[in-house]
């Protein structure tokens, strides 16, 4: 039984153009063109309780409109979404119940008030038994190690901080569900750590289901079982998180800055993506293929080195490569 | 009761907050007081010097001014924060919020938007009242507490659909914060002195298409015992029944908004 | 430098003609509250004209005619933008701006004034004449009106900026509004002319600058004052703007120790 259906789900805006310039601003007092932008196409997927999935995409691709759709705070065009059973924005609160949900770029606590205080404001707004209650601030504050700042004021708090208590918050009420809209975003590494054991434990746990949108290919590493990939609002591809590597991900990007090249026999398994300027290049390794070790070792054979940095791809660059391999045009 | 719970925790909270900053606190209630006690001012030396306006004294005026201010500081305890800041949320995003919650979004809107702020003009606005039922010799009887009570009810509840109804149109428009200046703020400054001086169009504006003379001239007309308005005796009585009608059309608007919204995001 | 100022005001332009409709609802805001002035004068003045010789309602017409246009060119929300820049930091970079913030932000605020008075000013105070009727002044009068017009504008800016300046201490803009606002209602004239006040209540204005701003700009303009009378009040003007000026470098300094002790 899947615990999320969306089936041929679409969304449409329509966005309003604006005139440049200062007799663009007086025409468009009197006239103004409307233009429908789709910025969901057709996407269905299926998720059973306890997956965790990575919902990614380059910026604008989507991820937000969809993750809005299934919390119920917009509607689809045409299609349809189900979440535990019930349409999300038919039955918002029914669904508010089953649902926890953090937007990493927008906080939902902007009081004065102590992070304590704010929870226990979401226990009485979610009805959260005291035992359910004292149970789940326990495990949150233990491993969130929030000790520290429970007393504070939420608008003192540090990003990271703040992070934590948004997240223990949307979770008070122990939901089936849980959306993470860029959760680390901004975050230091610690931190960032941090948040990602507490997921893994609450789904191991609880079998809370999951669905993470991000940027950050570590996150994705480190929580996700299943990746979906959209982009420009089409869903591009729907793995689990070894066949994602496999297709994609399994490659270092190495820029090497040097002074000059030394006559080395070149090595199949390293490709030159492109030289960026004199002295500076960017190559693309796969890393079944080679350890990092084998890498340095060969680049400091083939070249006098000043700089060199070895980086797995962005997901941004996955999606480009990826949408570029589908449609070849 | 589950409702009313959650409100005095959210309204607890939200004054202990803005209690907080006790300095801050003293500047508001300070600039508050000032801000609305140069109206009475301004009443008071107009009429100091001319005596009276469309036949109205200073005491008559400053019942008006008093019954208009209270109901606005009462609606505003609940409205003024959360709809006259309604654009940008929805803007910048931070209206999302409202619809994840297993809460009514206009009840759970409105408790996180709570203000303290009005306190002082609670106590002034009660004074002017007392002041002017002890110069015009108003008979303090049971009857005449129990419908000032209800009076202030329902221009309260009249203030409450003007905050909603005009801001409200942010679900369309992008930019709407000069709905609200236009149809509440400026439209509502014609209730400071009698309608009777304006042209009989404004009297029908006010009465029939933004009824804001509903909130202080014709209740006014009944404790001041006069009969000089432009329609029929009986609307001094129907403050309660219009506030509830409007009130009603203004939820049933506002959910129409949240559908709109529901399908158009900001 | 004044290419930079150019291009400020020409922003500004622009920024406000993308907000066309409140640009149309300030209008129509406008002309209900100059309506509302003339009715309650006319009611007034219906009953005790007579004992006003000199006093007349095309006069008062004016009267509400000039203190708008005088409240469109002075009215300012610096106090809101400092506290902004307070709030999000940016002020700390303002401090090591080449142009001074005050200039900037000044002529910012004067070009979304400039831009109020010529879209929304205008066409109320055609509005006006058309249905009131409006005393039009000697040439003389209208070039000291319009002196003493700067100089009120000069002046407000001054005493928003200043207490504007005190969000360093209570971080919040919108109350200093308030204050200065209800300030300038009691103290200026410019809803009742000082004329009609209490004996006791003018002469507390004539020891405020507030008056300046509205009450005598706008009697120079209906010719209650001769030549030298006009000189006076502009000269009183300058003595003003002096005493503000060096206010607000006290503020400023005091705001700037301020910031390097606690970083703001």
């Amino acid at each position: 039984m899947a615990i999320i259906e969306m089936k041929n789900v679409c969304k449409d805006f329509k966005i309003y153009k604006r005139g440049k310039g200062f007799w663009g601003g007086v025409k468009s007092l009197f006239a103004r063109k409307d233009e429908i932008k789709s910025a969901v196409k057709d996407i269905s997927f299926s998720i059973k309780p306890g997956e965790l999935v990575g919902y990614i995409g380059s910026n604008g691709a989507g991820k937000s409109t969809t993750v809005k759709m299934l919390s119920g705070i917009l509607l689809p065009t045409s299609g349809d979404i189900r979440v535990n059973g019930i349409v999300p924005s038919a039955n918002r609160k029914q669904n508010a119940m089953n649902i926890g949900i953090v937007f990493g770029q927008r906080s939902q606590l902007n009081w004065d008030l102590p992070t304590e205080d704010a929870f226990e404001l979401y226990r009485r707004m979610y009805r959260v038994s005291d035992a359910v209650y004292k149970r789940n601030v326990d495990m949150f504050v233990e491993l969130m190690q929030m000790q520290d700042f429970l007393r504070k004021p939420v608008r003192q708090l540090s990003l990271g901080q703040k992070m934590r208590a948004e997240i223990s918050i949307a979770l008070l009420h122990d939901p089936k569900i849980l959306y993470l809209d860029e959760p680390t975003i901004g975050l230091d590494v610690l931190v960032k750590d941090r948040i990602r054991d507490f997921i893994r434990r609450l789904n191991a746990e609880k079998k809370t289901t999951v669905i993470l949108t991000t940027h950050d290919m570590t996150d994705i590493d480190r929580i996700c079982d299943r990746i979906i990939m959209i982009d420009q609002g089409r869903l591009i591809s729907d793995t689990t998180l070894e066949g994602f590597k496999a297709g994609n991900a399994e490659a270092y990007n190495v820029i090497v800055e040097y002074t000059h090249a030394i006559d080395a026999p070149p090595d199949p398994r390293v490709k030159l993506l492109k030289t960026i300027g004199e002295g500076r290049a960017l190559f693309t390794v796969d890393r079944q293929a080679m350890t990092v070790n084998e890498i340095l070792e060969y680049f400091s054979r083939a070249y006098k080195i000043t700089d060199i940095s070895i980086k797995r791809p962005e997901i941004e660059e996955i999606v480009r490569n990826l949408y570029q391999k589908m449609s070849p045009s | 009761m589950y409702a009313l719970r959650l409100y005095m925790a959210f309204a607890k909270v939200r004054f202990m907050t803005q209690l907080e900053y006790r300095g801050e606190y003293f500047v508001r209630t300070l600039s508050k007081i000032i801000a609305w006690s140069t109206g009475f001012i301004m009443v008071m030396v107009l009429l100091t010097r001319f005596q009276a306006v469309g036949g109205w004294t200073v005491y008559e005026v400053l019942f008006l001014y008093a019954l208009n201010m209270l109901t606005h500081s009462l609606a505003g305890t609940f409205f003024m924060n959360s709809f006259e800041n309604l654009p940008r949320n929805i803007r910048q995003g931070v209206f999302d919020g409202v619809l994840t919650k297993p809460v009514s979004p206009l009840f759970y809107y409105v408790c996180t938007n709570v203000s303290a702020g009005y306190t002082s003009n609670y106590v002034i606005g009660v004074s002017v009242l007392v002041v002017c039922f002890a110069k015009l010799s108003i008979p303090v009887t049971l009857l005449n507490i129990v419908w000032l009570i209800a009076v202030i009810l329902g221009g309260c509840l009249i203030q409450a659909a003007g905050f909603i109804l005009t801001n409200v149109p942010a679900f369309w428009i992008l930019k709407s914060e000069s709905l609200m200046t236009l149809f509440f703020d400026d439209v509502k400054s014609f209730l400071q002195y009698p309608i009777t001086i304006y042209a009989v169009g404004i009297q029908v504006l006010v009465t029939f298409v933004l009824p804001y003379a509903f909130i202080s001239f014709y209740p006014a007309q009944y404790f001041l015992g006069r009969e000089d308005a432009l329609f029929h005796p009986l609307f001094q009585y129907l403050t309660l029944p219009v506030g509830a009608l409007l009130y009603f059309v203004a939820v049933k608007v506002w959910n129409i908004g949240i559908n709109r919204y529901n399908s158009t995001g900001s | 430098m004044t290419g930079m100022y150019l291009a400020l005001l020409s922003r500004t332009f622009r920024l406000q003609f993308q907000y066309r409709g409140e640009t149309f609802f300030r209008i129509a805001g406008n002309i209900i509250r100059i309506y509302i002035q003339v009715c309650i004068w006319a009611a007034l003045l219906g009953v005790s004209g007579a004992a006003d010789g000199d006093v007349t309602l095309p006069d008062m017409v004016t009267y509400v005619a000039a203190a708008f246009v005088l409240r469109t060119l002075t009215r300012t929300t610096l106090a809101h933008k400092l506290a902004d820049r307070v709030r999000d930091g940016s002020v700390a970079v303002d401090l090591i701006r080449p142009v001074p913030l005050i200039g900037y932000m000044f002529f910012e605020q004067l070009s979304e004034n400039l831009f109020a008075l010529v879209f929304s000013g205008l066409p109320v105070i055609i509005v006006s004449c058309a249905f009131w009727g409006l005393v039009l002044p000697s040439a003389l009068n209208l070039a000291l009106f319009i002196l003493s017009a700067l100089l009120a504008v000069l002046l407000m800016f001054y005493i928003e900026y200043i207490f504007g300046l005190f969000v360093f201490w209570i971080k919040n803009g919108t109350h200093m509004v308030m204050l200065v606002g209800g300030l300038f209602t009691v103290f200026s004239g410019a809803t009742v002319p000082l004329w009609f006040y209490p004996p006791a209540l003018a002469a507390v204005c004539e020891w405020l600058p507030f008056r300046l701003i509205a009450f005598e700009p706008i009697s120079v303009y209906l010719g209650k004052y001769d030549a030298w009378q006009a000189l006076r009040v502009i000269l009183l003007q300058l003595v003003w703007a002096a005493v503000l000026i060096v206010s607000e470098r006290l503020v400023w300094r005091a705001v700037q120790r301020r910031m390097f002790i606690q970083g703001g």
